[in-house]
C-alpha cells in the first residue's frame, strides 16, 4: 500500500489483516517502486496524490518495469471526476477505489476482485 | 461588462469610419479602399491619425477585411496576437494562426455576405485563450450598403478578445474547490472508516487504540480546515477580527520553535532560532501572531529536504532602536527547494497558492490557504510580508510587526486585507 496519509494506511492494514493479509507499506512513489520490486507483492494498492511523485507516474512506472508491470494495481483517491478515473484506468490501474465511498470490510472482497480480473486479463492476453 | 463596452466602442469606430466613407464618398458604392491609400479620405490629415490611434491602442485585437478578404485594418494588438510580423499581411496570415477546424474564412464570408455575426468561444491561438466576434460592417446601421442592385456589404470585423486570464482563474477556482473536497473528504472519510472498524470488532486493544487517536487527530485535522476556510472567507470579506493583547513575541517564536523540534529532528532538520535581546512586549493578537509563525515554520520544514537547514530570526528594526517605535521583523529561512521566480509574484494569493500546491489529481493536496491567511493576519496588524527565494537553493519569509505600546482604539479591529500578490 503506497500512501502518505498514516491513517489510511493505518485503517487499511487493520482491516485487511483480520482477513489474513500481510501488508509492505510505503510512505512515497519512491520508496513505493522501489518496495514493489523487492517484496513482488499479488496486489498495490496506490494512492493518486502523494508527496513526491504523482500516483499515476508510479503507476506508469510500474507498469513499464518488466518486474512490477503484472502486479494489478487499485488506485486510492478522495476525487472522484471522471477524467481522473479514465486516467489511471488508461495507465494501466485495474481498479479506482475511492477513499471516502470504500468500507475497510469490504477492502478484502474488492481486492480479491482486481486480482482476479487481473489474472483473466492476463491470461487472455497470453499467446495460444 | 467589458465585452459589450469594446463591441460598442469598435461599432463606435466603424460608425464614424462608414459614416465618413460611405456619406461622402458615396459614388463609389461599395468599393473597398485601395491599398496604400488614406483610409478615410475624407478625414482630415489630423483625424484620421486620432482615429487611426484609437483603434491600435485597444486592448483587443482588431481586424477589419474588405468584402474580398484583403486586410483592411489590423491593429497592433491583433498583430501581437497572430504573431503577425509582415507589414501588410495577407487574410491567409491572419486566418493561419487560427485552428483549422473553425473554418474562419467561412464564417467571415458568412458575416460579407448574409449579414451573420458569429461568436467563438475560447479559441486557442498559442498559448493564450481569445473570445472571438465576427461581424459585418455597412451602412450607418452597421449591416449593409444599399445600393440599387441591393444590399452591399463593405466586409467584416475580427474582434479577439484576450481571455487567458478569466481562464486562468476559472481553473484555479477548479483546483481551489477540488482541494476543499480533497481536505475535508480525507479526515471524514478516516474519521468514519475508524468507526466502522470498531463497530465491526475483531480487532486488538493496541488497534482500537490507534483507531480511537486517529479519529482524535483526524477531527483536529478537520476542525482546523474548517477553521482555515472560514478564516479565509472572513479575509476576503474584509472581517478578519484581531484580540490584541499585549504580548512578548519572543516567548510566541520560542514556542513555535518548540512545537516543530520535532518534526525537524524526524527529518534530520537543523531548526535554529536567533532572537534579539530586550524584545519590547507590545500589542498583537497572541493567536493570530502564532498561527502566522507557525505556518511559515511548518511550511519551510515541508520544502526543505532531510538534513537542510531551518532559522528562524526576530529583532527589532533599526527605526525603533533610534527613534523607539519601529516593528519588530521576523523571518523564517531554509536551504529548501525554493519557489520558481514566476509564481513567487502570487505566492501569498488564495488561488495561485492553491494551484501551486495541487492541479488536482497532480501534486500533494493541502489547502494552501496558510500563506494567504498568514499574509492576512500581519497586514492586519498593520506589518508587511515578502519573500526572497531561489529555486533549488531556498527561501526566505520576511514580515514586520508595528510595535504598538497601545491596543489602537479599541482591542478588537475590523480589518481589510488585500489579497494583492506580494512583490
Amino acid at each position: 500500500m503506497i500512501d502518505d496519509d498514516q491513517a489510511v494506511l493505518t485503517l487499511f492494514s487493520t482491516a485487511l489483516k483480520k482477513h489474513g493479509y500481510d501488508i509492505v507499506t510505503a510512505p512515497d512513489g519512491k520508496s513505493g517502486i522501489e518496495k514493489a520490486k523487492t517484496e513482488k507483492p499479488d496486489m498495490i494498492l496506490l494512492d493518486q496524490v502523494l508527496p513526491d511523485i504523482q500516483g499515476n507516474e508510479v503507476l506508469t512506472t510500474l507498469k513499464q518495469d518488466d518486474a512490477t508491470k503484472s502486479i494489478p494495481v487499485a488506485m486510492l483517491s478522495n476525487f472522484g471526476q471522471t477524467e481522473l478515473v479514465q486516467k489511471a484506468i488508461n495507465s494501466g490501474a485495474t481498479d479506482y477505489i475511492l477513499k471516502y465511498q470504500i468500507e475497510p470490510d469490504e477492502l478484502d472482497t474488492k481486492i480479491r476482485d482486481i486480482v482476479r480480473i487481473a489474472q483473466s486479463q492476463a491470461g487472455s492476453e497470453q499467446p495460444f | 461588462m467589458f465585452v459589450p463596452i469594446l463591441l460598442l466602442t469598435a461599432a463606435l469606430i466603424f460608425s464614424i469610419a462608414i459614416f465618413f466613407y460611405f456619406v461622402l464618398n458615396r459614388k463609389r458604392g461599395g468599393q473597398v479602399l485601395p491599398q496604400g491609400k488614406k483610409l478615410f479620405p475624407r478625414l482630415s490629415h489630423h483625424e484620421e491619425l486620432k482615429l487611426i490611434s484609437v483603434i491600435s491602442s485597444l486592448s483587443d485585437g482588431l481586424i477589419v477585411v474588405d468584402n474580398k478578404l484583403n486586410p483592411w485594418i489590423v491593429n497592433t494588438a491583433a498583430r501581437s496576437f497572430l504573431g503577425l510580423t509582415r507589414e501588410n499581411p495577407n487574410f491567409y496570415d491572419i486566418a493561419s494562426p487560427f485552428p483549422r477546424n473553425l473554418n474562419l474564412a467561412e464564417k467571415v464570408k458568412d458575416a460579407i455576405n448574409y449579414n451573420r455575426t458569429t461568436t467563438l468561444h475560447e479559441v486557442q491561438l498559442g498559448d493564450r485563450t481569445f473570445q472571438v466576434f465576427i461581424a459585418s460592417i455597412g451602412d450607418r446601421n452597421m449591416t449593409h450598403f444599399a445600393t440599387k442592385e441591393g444590399l452591399y456589404s463593405l466586409g467584416a470585423s475580427i474582434l479577439l478578445q484576450d481571455i487567458s486570464t478569466e481562464k486562468s482563474l476559472e481553473k484555479m477556482k477548479e483546483d481551489f474547490a477540488h482541494v476543499i473536497i480533497h481536505e475535508l473528504r480525507a479526515p471524514v472519510a478516516a474519521i468514519k472508516n475508524s468507526a466502522s472498524l470498531l463497530i465491526a470488532g475483531g480487532i486488538s486493544d493496541d488497534e482500537k487504540k490507534k483507531i480511537l487517536e486517529i479519529i482524535h487527530t483526524q477531527s483536529e485535522k478537520l476542525l482546523t480546515q474548517i477553521s482555515y476556510f472560514l478564516d479565509a472567507g472572513r479575509l476576503e470579506e474584509g472581517k478578519l477580527i484581531l484580540n490584541k493583547t499585549q504580548g512578548d513575541i519572543a516567548k510566541v517564536v520560542k514556542e513555535g520553535v518548540d512545537l516543530f523540534l520535532p518534526e525537524a529532528k524526524r527529518k534530520r532538520i537543523t531548526l535554529t532560532a536567533e532572537i534579539g535581546n530586550d524584545l519590547p512586549f507590545f500589542y498583537f493578537d497572541n493567536n493570530r501572531i502564532v498561527e502566522a509563525v507557525n505556518n511559515l515554520l511548518s511550511n519551510s520544514l515541508k520544502y526543505t529536504n532531510d538534513f537542510g537547514i531551518v532559522k528562524i530570526t526576530a529583532d527589532t528594526d533599526d527605526n525603533y532602536n533610534a527613534t523607539g517605535s519601529g516593528n519588530v521583523v521576523i523571518s523564517v529561512s531554509d536551504n529548501g527547494v525554493g519557489i520558481p521566480r514566476q509564481k513567487q509574484g502570487l505566492l501569498f494569493t488564495k488561488f495561485s497558492q492553491v494551484q501551486k500546491e495541487v492541479s488536482a489529481e497532480t501534486q500533494k493536496a493541502s489547502s494552501g490557504l496558510g500563506l494567504y491567511i498568514t499574509k492576512g493576519i500581519i497586514e492586519a496588524h498593520g506589518g508587511h510580508i515578502s519573500v526572497n527565494s531561489t529555486e533549488g537553493k531556498g527561501t526566505i519569509v520576511t514580515f514586520t510587526l508595528p510595535i504598538n505600546s497601545q491596543a489602537d482604539d479599541a482591542s478588537i479591529q475590523q480589518v481589510t486585507s488585500s489579497s494583492r500578490p506580494v512583490n
